[in-house]
């Protein structure tokens, strides 16, 4: 089986609030899947119902093979689930959570691992335990029988650099073991430096999804120049530029395709200071959202 | 096995310990009273003659069987006519809330939700862990009574006792199933608690108005207090068999209502 998650024509509302309108998407096996969006784009939506814990409004979802409509259950035993800001019982201690995941999934064999790797403590309850902890433990949670399949919704939100790195190392070397993982984000840096394709979802719907190298070999250029003469913003507005911004005696522009054009222009005038540099996949990601708007 | 009625079990028990200690606290300081209060029911029994028979009514008390010579009449009129109920009703509806509505109010409902569990599975072992939580409260807020009465040399008829045990394990069984649907229906602990309570405390309104006013007076049918007294239970040693057909049918057509609903339901919200 090739596809891992298979979407298709999802919708979900919640009354007249279109949260995810029709999207279509297909998670290759042993790939990291980012899924982008801002706020309130339908990111944990699909998530939720991609995990069964919401029903859909229409279409199909299955992961593994499995209708997650119809039957959850099977695909669940393959999956790991971490939520951003991990909720878990604050009466329970680390211990508590994890032997009650053993004793519904079944003896984990790299607990220890885990443990070591994260410097957890499980004694203490979880209402005792830092943010970075918590998110530890629901790490370790999601970790610890092995998935095939690794749910995160915004994982490294409010998480120091550290642990963010040291969960990037995690992932990274569970994709080079064969595993799956699907994540939403909004964090653009994040996604851009774990995954492998990504998915760009707004107002509910998807507006791209591509390649990560592609993304950002959109030939979208940011030019930054500093003239040393009079310049007129209206010389700029020509074919393939996407934005011109005044900044301090020059220009920033934003140039999707051919740059030719764009440099004939700046040649005109006396120059100080030119510096043109690949947009990052933040710029990448607010054309498609400035798109329509 | 079980997994999730263990976890209830133990996440439940300090409750479960501090609802038995109350009811077998009260029970003491009744049956400690007892001894003195029966020395002069005389004239405790000449006193309640005075009083409206509309009173007795809206505490759901019998006038007849209401005497305090006795330990079980003494009880029936002290203890399950207002404080047992009270105190079996919170415990129940704190139980249910456990089952859904906590869950999701936290927002840890995702956290079992992600677990490859069926949700009837974990609704049922939950239920069924409640059920058994509040069986023990019935038998020791009520069979506590029967030490206590050893202790302070006071007579009892043990029978009595088993008809009330069974008499208030149907009300509240029917309390619990109750608070399990408004459980799984909402998603915020506070709206859930206020449906159970309201709707319990509609019923009590609608018993007493249906009691005092004769042209109301089949609306008592649609009210749990109608199948439940305590005076009949525990002075008379009388259960109808139609009320344990009322409350066990409810009890049981209410929780299969709501076990569906759980299982259909949004669970992150």
């Amino acid at each position: 089986m090739n596809n891992i998650i298979e979407i298709k024509g999802f919708k979900k509302y919640f009354g007249k609030l279109h949260a995810v309108d029709g999207i279509d998407l297909e998670v290759k096996k042993g790939e990291i899947f980012g899924f982008l969006g801002p706020n309130g784009a339908g990111k944990s939506t699909t998530i939720r119902c991609l995990m069964g814990f919401n029903k859909l409004t229409d279409g199909s979802i299955s992961v593994f093979g499995h209708d997650m409509s119809k039957d959850p259950n099977t695909a669940k035993k393959q999956i790991g689930y971490l939520p951003g800001n991990v909720k878990l019982y604050d009466s329970w201690t680390g211990w508590d959570h994890i032997r009650f995941f053993e004793n519904v999934r079944g003896k984990s064999s790299n607990l220890e691992n885990l443990i070591d790797r994260f410097d957890f403590n499980p004694s203490l309850k979880f209402r005792h335990l830092s943010s970075g902890n918590k998110q530890k433990l629901g790490l370790i949670l999601a970790l610890m029988h092995e998935p095939k399949l690794l749910v995160m919704d915004e994982p490294t939100v409010g998480l120091d650099p550290l642990l963010q790195n040291e969960i990037y190392k995690v992932l990274m070397e569970m994709r080079d073991s064969g595993t799956t993982i699907f994540i939403s984000s909004h964090n653009l840096p994040e996604v851009e430096r774990l995954c492998d394709r990504v998915a760009i979802i707004k107002e509910g719907k998807l507006v791209a999804v591509e390649n990560i190298k592609a993304l950002g070999d959109k030939k979208l250029h940011k030019i930054e120049v500093r003239f040393g003469n009079k310049f007129d913003v209206s010389e700029f507005a020509i074919n393939g530029v996407e934005k011109v911004e005044e900044i301090s005696e020059g220009l920033l522009i934003t140039v999707g395709g051919d740059l030719n054009p764009v440099l004939h222009a700046l040649a005109k005038h006396k120059i100080i200071d030119l510096e043109i540099t690949h947009a990052s996949l933040e710029d990448v990601f607010m054309k498609f959202y400035e798109r329509d708007a | 096995m079980f997994v999730f009625a263990v976890r209830m079990l133990r996440d439940k028990w300090k409750s479960f310990v501090i609802y038995a200690i109350a009811a077998v606290a009260f029970l003491e300081m009744y049956i400690a009273l007892f001894p003195t209060i029966s020395q002069q029911a005389g004239q405790f029994n000449e006193l309640l003659k005075t009083m409206p028979p509309e009173l007795f009514k809206a505490m759901n008390m019998d006038p007849a069987t209401l005497s305090f010579g006795n330990l079980q009449s003494y009880l029936s009129s002290e203890y399950m006519s207002f404080l047992w109920p009270i105190l079996a009703v919170i415990f129940a509806i704190s139980l249910a809330n456990y089952i859904s509505v906590s869950e999701i109010d936290k927002g840890t409902i995702e956290t079992l939700a992600s677990l490859p569990a069926k949700r009837i599975r974990i609704f049922f072992e939950r239920y069924m862990a409640g059920l058994l939580l509040l069986i023990g409260f019935c038998i020791i807020s009520l069979f506590g009574a029967i030490p206590l009465a050893i202790i302070h040399n006071t007579d009892f008829i043990i029978g009595n006792f088993y008809t009330a045990t069974i008499g208030s394990f149907m009300f509240i069984w029917a309390v619990y199933s109750l608070a399990t649907l408004f459980s799984v229906i909402f998603s915020e602990k506070g709206k859930a608690t206020m449906a159970s309570g309201g709707i319990l405390i509609i019923m009590y309104v609608v018993f007493i108005v249906s009691t005092l006013k004769e042209s109301l007076k089949d609306l008592q049918y649609i009210s749990f207090f109608n199948y439940f007294s305590g005076s009949d239970l525990l002075a008379k040693n009388t259960y109808p068999e139609f009320s344990i057909l009322v409350l066990g049918g409810f009890a049981v057509v209410v929780a299969i209502v709501a076990a569906f609903w759980f299982n259909r339901r949004d669970l992150s919200v």
